[in-house]
């Protein structure tokens, strides 16, 4: 069959670009036609964007973001990485009118430990977030986004204000910061307001954001000796990909006797589609001895609190599986890094 | 709001001003207008790392970066770390282990391997595998490429 670049661009198959470059292949298609095709399918993306009516706003400071978003703020739509926005532009999911990109605002860039709190900027990457020397091993959670978190390219891309920003059950680090009890900052030109990440996300792709406000900040108060909080994710394969089932766990025991002094569980999902905490297993746990019977005991607390629904990803009888599992493997590993490595730990 | 954003950026070394429109990403200016063809767009979304360049010492995907944010920003693309007289060691290991097939995912291969190398010149397999998670091989498999980036390493350790 002969295969023409213009057929193979007309078939629309833009992100099955290189499933039609195999099959240029198959079809022993001259070298100078798959070229063709490639520039021809390139180039579609480009004209698609091209053909949208978006602006753009490049704010180089705080105030000059803040000043803008009093007077556009109801007609923009802020994007920092553009890892969660962008692709939604290009699948036509999203057609924003007005971009404000926020990239270049480096006062929002930061991680530092201050009065007891870990305070994050807005625009700290998950690459930084992850390799941060301020976050020590108990920190493990934080550190593993490191490896789970999308790719080396998106992680030195993606920020945490976007990631919380994006509410949704696939955005790894919403988990572990309910864990750690994160408060969100929200900043405008006339006031700053601080509230639970719990109160900030209200649904998938909800926030309490107002139109004149920027997420400036995430703040947690830093984990004390004899803590450990860890992170557990289950993909269709091991990385670059949306979680299925993800599970956050941080643990205060005492190493003595295994007493549970505090505990806080999070998964991607819980009830809807966003991110929550998994209350009456922490609940449960919290003053118990944590011993094998006490796993067990937990892990059923938390099937009869999930509520999951079954979708093309996974069935939700799977998701309920891994995510017993998970929680089981989490109350282990926290304990055992508390007793060999936690105590005193603290950098 | 302005149609047309200025922006000063350098290019594998050399400088350059240009006015992008307001939803151009840095792939478009490359391949569009700076003509520099050996990026590759594949999915468009920052999934497959075709399009990975290196902007300020940071890969990331090309595709996923407004122009206008880039003023002042150092670029580094596939053109910019060899020649043909002249290749880059890794280019010459992609060559030697024939780790190069259709060559569509090669440019953003070797990007973010030139990326880990900078960092680390001991890279072990599993640190190479993982540096290159996010670059998706449809047809040469990523043992040869796996490899190329070892005896790279080697190379460049040696000079």
């Amino acid at each position: 069959m002969a295969v023409h670049s213009r057929n193979l661009a007309q078939v629309g198959y833009v992100d099955r670009r290189f499933f039609l470059l195999g099959s240029c292949r198959l079809a022993h298609c001259p070298a100078e036609l798959v070229r063709e095709a490639i520039n021809t399918l390139t180039a579609s993306i480009s004209l698609r964007l091209a053909s949208m009516s978006i602006g753009i706003f490049v704010p180089r400071n705080e105030g000059e973001l803040l000043r803008f978003l009093k007077h556009e703020g109801s007609r923009s739509t802020i994007v920092s990485g553009g890892t969660d926005l962008l692709p939604r532009i290009t699948r036509n999911q999203e057609e924003p009118g007005l971009l404000v990109d926020i990239s270049r605002v480096k006062e929002l860039r930061y991680l530092k430990r201050e009065n007891g709190l870990v305070r994050v900027g807005a625009l700290t990457t998950i690459d930084d977030l992850s390799r941060s020397v301020l976050l020590d091993s108990r920190y493990e959670a934080l550190r593993r986004l490191g490896l789970i978190f999308g790719s080396p390219p998106v992680r030195n891309l993606a920020t945490v204000g976007g990631n919380i920003s994006a509410a949704s059950s696939s955005e790894d680090l919403i988990p572990i910061l309910l864990v750690l009890e994160a408060d969100v900052t929200l900043k405008s030109l006339a006031s700053e307001r601080v509230l639970p990440l719990m109160e900030f996300i209200l649904g998938k792709r909800e926030t309490s954001r107002k139109d004149e406000e920027v997420v400036s900040e995430v703040s947690f108060k830093e984990m004390g000796d004899n803590s450990w909080c860890t992170f557990e994710k289950i993909g269709r394969r091991e990385r670059l990909i949306i979680a299925l089932v993800s599970l956050a766990c941080a643990l205060r025991l005492d190493p003595r006797s295994d007493e549970i002094q505090e505990v806080r569980i999070a998964l991607n999902r819980v009830h809807g589609k966003v991110p929550e905490r998994a209350s009456n297993t922490e609940q449960l746990l919290e003053g118990r001895i944590l011993d094998a019977e006490l796993v067990r005991h937990a892990a059923s607390t938390l099937e009869s609190e999930l509520s999951l629904t079954s979708d093309f990803r996974a069935s939700s009888s799977y998701r309920v599986r891994v995510a017993k599992s998970f929680l089981a493997s989490a109350l282990t590993h926290c304990r055992c890094c508390i007793k060999t490595r936690g105590v005193g730990s603290a950098a | 709001m302005p149609k047309k954003h200025p922006i000063r950026i350098t290019v594998n070394g050399v400088r350059h001003s240009i006015e992008v429109e307001a939803i151009e990403r840095l792939i478009d200016v490359l391949r569009n207008r700076l003509d520099l063809k050996g990026t590759k767009e594949g999915c468009g979304t920052g999934d497959c790392g075709a399009c990975v360049v290196i902007v300020d010492g940071k890969t990331v995907p090309s595709c996923l970066v407004h122009a206008a944010t880039l003023d002042g920003s150092e670029i580094t693309t596939i053109e910019g770390i060899g020649t043909p007289d002249r290749l880059h060691p890794l280019q010459e290991a992609f060559i030697q282990t024939g780790a190069v097939q259709c060559g569509f995912c090669t440019p953003g291969m070797i990007m973010s391997a030139k990326s880990l190398l900078d960092s680390n010149s001991t890279p072990t397999m599993e640190q190479i595998r993982e540096a290159l998670v996010g670059n998706l091989c449809r047809c040469t498999g990523y043992g040869r490429i796996v490899d190329a980036v070892m005896i790279a390493a080697e190379k460049m350790r040696s000079k």
